[in-house]
């Protein structure tokens, strides 16, 4: 949780920030109104490859958005792991905590680029399904044991770049809809590995080595995201 | 312009998002594992019985040299919970020992899991060529590794106390009858079979003999602790009382007897018909009464018991009374049919789990290591069992099957490892009773001695490279040409650590499987070994670790 917070107070700051430099503008803009206020902020909900959640956007100018936002999804599945001959049920944990910059190059598209956390990792919890009969002896799938192995990503915070279609704050409206696609770079990620039982020397240094050998060139998480965004004023 | 820089963005944006899905796409999931292999702690046997049968004089293992193994067979209530070492179960739990030595286990299954609420016994009755037969009971009440020591008497050099006469030829029967009375006394007079005339005598199948006699009568003396340390099922043992009960227990004993008669088609006489047999046998003076808390005395009761060597078990068959006979005790008794017999008062105050030992170690010393030990009683030194515990650092050891409300010490003995040595103030250790719930402390030295050698295990069967197995197993070794000083160490998950090894010096390895057993010298000249990647023979891996 620790590596959380740096990006939700960099996250508050810069929405501050923004706030006060808007506020001032808003200040002189009373006294001599114009048409294009170059401050908004909206609300929005986020589908993403990051799982669902939310977002909070300030426009600090007419091209600039800042976003920040949340997600979080889990999804269980069984999983069945020839090469340890493991069956069992699995997680995939889905999350992030994001602070992101849009710059709207174009009054449907834009780019963005920001930092993000990234909670994502896989866990792979099984039982073997190997039986032993020995002799007089039948050694079971539970004495057997278990294994588990998690990979998640191992930088704390990972920088991000995308591009993106539509708008993440209506210009006019209250509504406001962007679809938008990019790469996390979160580094090779890093493999936990624990065996119990029988086969608890599976779950040795060496293995998990090969573990996070053969899952280094992991280094980019994609990005596809949809967010409906309701302009607050 | 503004329509062309969109363009620009758009394809770079695009070309980055496709980038990274095709790295993506070089890498599933399923790969993830690659390269990974599937290793294997094979520790089936939790609880190890490590058997050794030795021949009570000379101290010796049996076969040894070579020259003739024990037969072991396992009987009693959980006969069935019983494998060797590898976990295969003979047909009739039937085991040969390999120089003296055997590997058992108990079967991992629930129903034969030690615990203090569900204790595990058998009997271990060894018979060999040219010996007297014997047994040992066995109750373990809780997981871990146990030893267990058989002394064998053989018949033509038996240990001291123990007397042997063998009458050939003798008495001829006709239509199975006796015609003349036999009298056979052991040397010394320690014991007489007085076989009167008439007397019918058939086999186990109830057959009747024929023709002349062989008459083997061996005495144990109950005082001299060489025969004690020999008595055929040992002390600690369990009997079928006169109200039908069987139980667990320690004989006092008074004496012991064995007869065997084979007629000239060596048909053994199990029953008689048209009379009994006389037995009379010398009471040592030394004997004490536990009942009477003194010495033997003329009038006192003592049980008779009878010895189901197939069983190992221990049948009451009536009290007889101590006579004085011109200064010399004796008992006597009527027989009907034939075993071992013996006069014994059976104390049934005992505990399945007792005190727990612990054993604290000053100085340095590697990995776990057996200690032995005589166990006597202190009220008339008398000696109870043998005693060898497995002691790892911190870990408590426990008592099994132990007499309650009797002051014993144990005297240890620093035979199995070179590099400990009791404490002087512990030796022996006295303990007032084994069955309290008590922590009794013993304090070791560590002798530096040698060197310390270890080794790391990895085979594989050809069917599956990838199933790595790290081996769990005991194993005896000595010193070349000091194949009297055997000593114990033990692979743990394919990892051992054996102290006090000379380098440069040859050791001869011994390992036991399934009715083979590995003798191979071996000379030690680094102190770390590595074996990772040896590849079993198929059979074995179809044997023992069923792939």
């Amino acid at each position: 949780m620790k590596q959380i917070y740096p990006v939700f107070i960099a996250g508050v700051m810069m929405l501050f920030c923004g706030l006060q430099m808007h506020a001032q503008e808003f200040s002189s803009e009373t006294s001599t109104p114009t048409k294009e206020s170059s401050f908004g902020m909206a609300i929005g909900l986020k589908s993403s490859s990051f799982g669902f959640g939310g977002e909070i956007v300030a426009a600090v100018s007419p091209r600039i958005n800042l976003r920040l936002g949340a997600t979080y999804m889990r999804l269980a599945f069984a999983y069945q792991d020839e090469g340890f001959a493991l069956d069992g049920d699995n997680k995939i944990l889905l999350g992030s905590v994001s602070l992101i910059a849009d710059w709207q190059f174009h009054k449907n598209a834009y780019l963005c680029a920001g930092v993000l956390h990234s909670m994502n990792s896989l866990t792979l919890t099984g039982v073997s399904t190997r039986t032993f009969t020995i002799g007089a002896i039948t050694v079971d799938p539970e004495k057997v044991g278990s294994l588990t192995y998690d990979i998640k990503a191992d930088m704390p915070v990972s920088p991000y770049l995308g591009f993106g279609l539509g708008r993440n704050i209506t210009k006019d409206g209250v509504v406001g809809f962007a679809i938008e696609g990019g790469v996390v770079y979160q580094g090779s990620p890093k493999v936990n590995l624990i065996g119990t039982g029988m086969i608890s020397p599976t779950a040795s240094e060496q293995q998990r080595q090969i573990l996070e050998d053969n899952v280094a060139d992991v280094k980019f998480y994609p990005m596809l995201s949809a967010q409906l965004t309701f302009r607050i004023f | 312009m503004k329509k062309r820089l969109f363009s620009i963005y758009s394809v770079i944006a695009v070309l980055l998002v496709g980038i990274v899905f095709a790295g993506m796409s070089c890498k599933k999931f399923s790969d993830i594992t690659e390269g990974t292999k599937l290793i294997v702690d094979f520790s089936l046997i939790e609880t190890s019985i490590d058997v050794r049968v030795f021949d009570a004089k000379t101290g010796n293992l049996i076969g040894q040299d070579g020259d003739g193994n024990v037969s072991i067979r396992i009987t009693g209530a959980d006969k069935d919970g019983v494998v060797d070492a590898t976990g295969l179960q003979p047909e009739n739990q039937q085991y040969t020992t390999q120089k003296g030595m055997l590997g058992l286990g108990l079967n991992p299954a629930s129903e034969y899991t030690p615990s203090q609420m569900r204790r595990v016994s058998f009997n271990i009755v060894a018979h060999a060529d040219g010996y007297l037969s014997t047994s040992q009971h066995v109750s373990i009440s809780a997981t871990g590794k146990n030893f267990v020591r058989i002394n064998m008497v053989a018949l033509d050099n038996p240990p001291e106390g123990v007397t042997v006469v063998r009458e050939e030829n003798v008495g001829t029967l006709v239509g199975g009858q006796i015609e003349e009375p036999l009298l056979i006394v052991t040397p010394g007079g320690k014991a007489e079979l007085t076989i009167p005339a008439g007397v019918l005598m058939k086999d186990a199948d109830g057959t009747l003999l024929q023709g002349n006699l062989d008459v083997l009568l061996v005495h144990f003396d109950n005082a001299v602790e060489e025969a004690l340390a020999a008595f055929p099922g040992g002390l600690m043992t369990n009997a079928t009382t006169l109200d039908g009960n069987s139980t667990d227990g320690m004989f006092f004993s008074a004496g012991f007897v064995a007869i065997e008669i084979k007629d000239a088609n060596d048909r053994q006489a199990k029953t008689f018909e048209g009379g009994t047999l006389g037995l009379l046998a010398e009471v040592s003076p030394e004997t004490y009464n536990p009942f009477a808390q003194r010495n033997v005395a003329a009038g006192d009761e003592v049980p008779f018991w009878s010895y189901d060597e197939n069983t190992g078990s221990w049948t009451e068959e009536g009290n007889y009374t101590v006579t004085n006979n011109a200064g010399v005790f004796e008992l006597s008794a009527e027989i009907s049919h034939l075993s071992y017999f013996n006069f014994d008062w059976f104390w049934t105050e005992f505990c399945y789990y007792g005190v727990d030992f612990e054993f604290v170690v000053q100085g340095e010393i590697c990995d776990c290591f057996p200690l032995q030990g005589i166990m006597r009683r202190q009220s008339d030194n008398a000696f109870i069992a043998w005693v060898e515990m497995w002691v790892c650092q911190g870990e408590p050891v426990h008592t099994f099957f132990a007499p309650a409300n009797m002051p014993v010490y144990i005297e240890w003995l620093d035979n199995l490892n070179p590099t400990i040595s009791v404490d002087a103030q512990y030796q022996p250790t006295y303990i007032e009773d084994l069955c309290e719930d008590i922590t009794v402390t013993v304090y070791l030295t560590a002798i530096p001695y040698g060197t310390t050698v270890t080794a790391e295990v990895e085979v594989y069967c050809p069917s599956d490279p990838d199933f790595i197995i790290r081996p769990n197993f005991g194993v005896w070794y000595h010193k070349s040409g000091d194949i009297n000083n055997w000593r114990y160490a033990e692979m743990v998950n394919g990892f051992a650590e054996i102290c006090g090894v000379e380098l440069g010096e040859t050791y001869y390895f011994f390992a036991y499987y399934d009715g083979n057993y590995y003798y191979e010298p071996f000379t030690v000249t680094e102190a770390n070994y590595e074996y990772v990647g040896f590849e079993l023979p198929a059979e074995v891996c179809d044997e023992v670790f069923g792939m």
